[in-house]
């Protein structure tokens, strides 16, 4: 079995914190929003703070707060669409700027994808399995999935997922271009996730599976969440819920998709809340964690007046990006 | 689970377009260093390992529109991952049901494409790259290399651990099988080179401006290099289903991180050490076991020290023959998992141990030196290929003869 032990997110919401549950702050579209950070001081000390960015400083806090016994941890797998945008950019314009003379090497060495993951490692002085997984609106998703193959197959006992995707101002514009983010919410998302094999005291809700899929045919969506349900051993009819990957009120798609291939469930949404970002899924996840372990559905999360008539043991969560990619992760409620 | 099988493999690099032209550089000692040809950069003095094929000729022998909005990492993806999906003919065993994964290793990207958006279509109103903006996510170069193959994939991710992107995308996708979520799988990894990481890599000083002379005393860094190299993995079962010959089994790997430095490796080589002692141990094989070791062997002072010691600290009295093939390609990057795999399958297949190039002298700390020739003429059953990476993520492959 795999269990979800602890999660912390820094996001445009109240950082390190689920007050957003009770009460969410509210943005309107189409305008760049930043994170929500928490007092950095406590964590860095002012050299370290100035060598390192907005999204590293994120990465470090919710691992650190996410982490309780640094010594036990075996492993780090983190998703990140960008990477460490920030540095990437800064190095590129200098390079642009300066055509290619006078550089320094700080903003290249942070610039790398895995260097978020591996400024955790170090931080937290984690030698066991570590990786990075860039798969734009699926990067988080995959490392999701790593993690649960790696206690499934027995290979670690406990994995610290994580979540980094700053959306830098210009990135914002480029996206705005592309439509990704046109009329919809912006967000930027930290988030770390302990999962472990163990139940304990602590344990918030199981991880059951995970599926991932590339097709731009919905009948596979349905034939991989039929998969995913046949082998757990689950009955159809006991998932009544699905959170959903919407980041706009109006998806017709994603209301096809649920009608079509997820069972037809009442549908829950975050990106109102938490916004859009390459790795927003870590919010899905995070939200069904939370109201899994709260044993409540706060109603602002409800997507169309379909509402759930009793609490449900399962809540399934569907990621996709781009119709072509697509993951399904099954969470359940502890006893 | 059994070990997985290879049924396939492709290889572009600065010696060879495919595993035929590798091969043969490979054994008469013919590297590929030399000034760049393609890449725009004003250091012209750096030598690299290019592939000597343009954008042009590469769309070309793709059948690629010459518009198409690949960037130069997926266009010799695409062309190695062609070449391991025919010699396995996973198109057969797709369409006898098999759910195939990608698993792309890549860092760079579209970088090239991405240095033009930010000085060019950034700030103004216009709207003409807009199709191009995918291309500042690394992940995008995988969509474009999946996107080729029709539907013949059934998921794709992309993992970006820097200079061991490949050998990771290679682990993630053995466990995808062994665990069922994937019947078989291509995975490897992509990288050209760029003016952004050539500028990152001379900034750090660690770039030779002649060829690079991996493990000697006066080793003074890595060339860079650009390629792609994939496998074909898949179960016995679903080989034997579509008729693939195995061309070895991938025994065994190993993922640690290193976690002293962001760029620097621990003088120990503690992540080094981790990775090989964790390949050998789901191997099963023990360190006499082991015929050969393609080395990280980037040329660099800290890299080569670094795991010569953790080689010293795993294997003891038992070092086996040691070479790093990054003298001839230069070093491939987020590729040199991939491309060096698949040079140890060929050494294994022809029975040689590849030289690693323009040794002279030992590294004063060490108690070995590298092989400086070709040795033929020699079986190999067990191989272990090592891929490290800034930030300390380190890897380990081991490949069986079968």
């Amino acid at each position: 079995m795999i269990y979800i032990q602890s999660i912390k997110q820094i996001s445009i919401q109240e950082p390190l914190s689920s007050k957003w549950f009770e009460e969410p702050v509210l943005y309107d579209k189409n305008q760049f929003i930043d994170a929500i950070d928490p007092d950095f001081k406590p964590y860095f000390s002012p050299i370290a703070a100035r060598r390192i960015d907005h999204l590293l400083k994120r990465a470090v806090v919710t691992a650190k707060e996410a982490v309780q016994n640094e010594d036990a941890l075996q492993g780090i797998i983190m998703g990140s669409g960008l990477g460490s945008i920030e540095m990437t950019e800064k190095f590129l314009l200098s390079m642009i700027e300066n055509s290619e003379e006078f550089l320094q090497p700080t903003a290249f060495t942070n610039s790398t994808h895995n260097t978020i993951c591996a400024l955790v490692a170090l931080t937290l002085k984690c030698h066991g399995y570590n990786t990075t997984y860039s798969h734009t609106g699926m990067s988080f998703d995959s490392a999701l999935l790593d993690g649960v193959i790696q206690i499934k197959g027995g290979h670690l006992n406990n994995v610290l997922v994580c979540a980094n995707d700053y959306t830098t101002p210009r990135c914002y514009t480029f996206m705005q271009k592309t439509g990704y983010l046109k009329d919809v919410v912006n967000g930027q998302v930290s988030l770390s996730m302990l999962l472990s094999d163990t139940l304990d005291n602590e344990s918030i809700c199981q991880i059951v599976d995970g599926e991932m899929l590339r097709s731009n045919n919905k009948s596979d969506i349905l034939g991989a969440y039929q998969a995913l349900l046949i082998r757990n051993g689950i009955a159809e009819e006991k998932i009544k819920v699905t959170v959903v990957s919407a980041s706009r009120k109006d998806d017709a798609d994603i209301t096809d998709i649920n009608a079509m291939c997820l069972g037809n469930k009442p549908m829950l949404w975050y990106k109102h809340i938490f916004g859009e970002n390459t790795c927003a899924s870590a919010m899905g996840i995070y939200v069904a964690a939370t109201c899994l372990q709260k044993r409540t559905i706060p109603s602002f999360l409800y997507y169309t007046g379909q509402e759930c008539t009793e609490f449900p043991e399962y809540i399934l969560v569907y990621n996709r990006f781009n119709n072509t990619d697509h993951s399904i992760f099954l969470l359940k409620c502890l006893n | 689970m059994s070990a997985l099988q290879v049924t396939g493999m492709g290889i572009v690099s600065a010696i060879g377009n495919n595993a035929e032209q590798t091969l043969q550089s490979l054994l008469e000692e013919k590297h590929g260093i030399a000034p760049v040809g393609y890449l725009q950069t004003v250091h012209k003095e750096i030598p690299c390992g290019e592939v000597k094929l343009s954008n042009a000729q590469l769309r070309s022998i793709l059948d690629l529109p010459q518009n198409a909005p690949y960037s130069r990492s997926a266009l010799l993806g695409t062309l190695a991952v062609k070449q391991a999906v025919t010699q396995s003919g996973l198109e057969a065993a797709r369409k006898k049901g098999a759910r195939i994964a990608f698993v792309n290793g890549t860092t760079v990207g579209g970088m090239e494409i991405s240095e033009q958006l930010y000085t060019e279509f950034i700030d103004s109103q216009n709207n003409t790259h807009n199709a191009d903006i995918p291309q500042i996510f690394c992940g995008h170069c995988t969509d474009l290399i999946a996107d080729y193959f029709g539907n013949l994939f059934s998921m794709a991710t992309t993992a970006s651990t820097a200079c061991s992107s490949a050998a990771g995308a290679i682990i993630l996708a053995a466990e995808l099988i062994k665990n069922g979520y994937a019947d078989c799988a291509v995975a490897g990894g992509c990288e050209c080179l760029s003016k952004f990481h050539l500028n990152g890599f001379n900034t750090l000083m660690i770039l030779d401006k002649e060829p690079c002379r991996p493990f000697d005393n006066t080793r003074a860094g890595l060339n860079l290099g650009e390629g792609a190299g994939y496998l074909v993995l898949e179960s016995k079962e679903w080989a034997s289903k579509h008729n693939a010959e195995p061309l070895c089994t991938l025994a065994g790997y190993g993922n640690a991180c290193d976690a002293y430095h962001q760029t620097a490796s621990s003088p120990d080589g503690q992540g080094a050490f981790l990775a090989m002692s964790g390949a050998l141990k789901s191997s099963g094989l023990e360190i006499t076991d082991i015929d050969y070791i393609n080395a990280h062997g980037t040329g660099t002072p800290n890299n080569d020290l670094s795991e010569g010691n953790a080689v010293m600290r795993l294997f003891g009295e038992h070092i086996p023959p040691i070479s790093s093939t990054k003298s001839f390609t230069g070093h491939t990057t987020s590729a040199s998992g991939g491309v060096e795999s698949a040079i140890c399958i060929l050494a294994m297949q022809h029975n040689f141990i590849p030289a690693s190039l323009r040794f002279e002298n030992r590294i004063e700390e060490l108690s070995f030196a590298p092989q400086a020739t070709t040795v033929r003429d020699i079986k190999l059953n067990n191989v272990l290929c090592n891929s490290f990476g800034f930030g300390g993520n380190d890897a380990s492959l081991i490949f069986s003869k079968i």
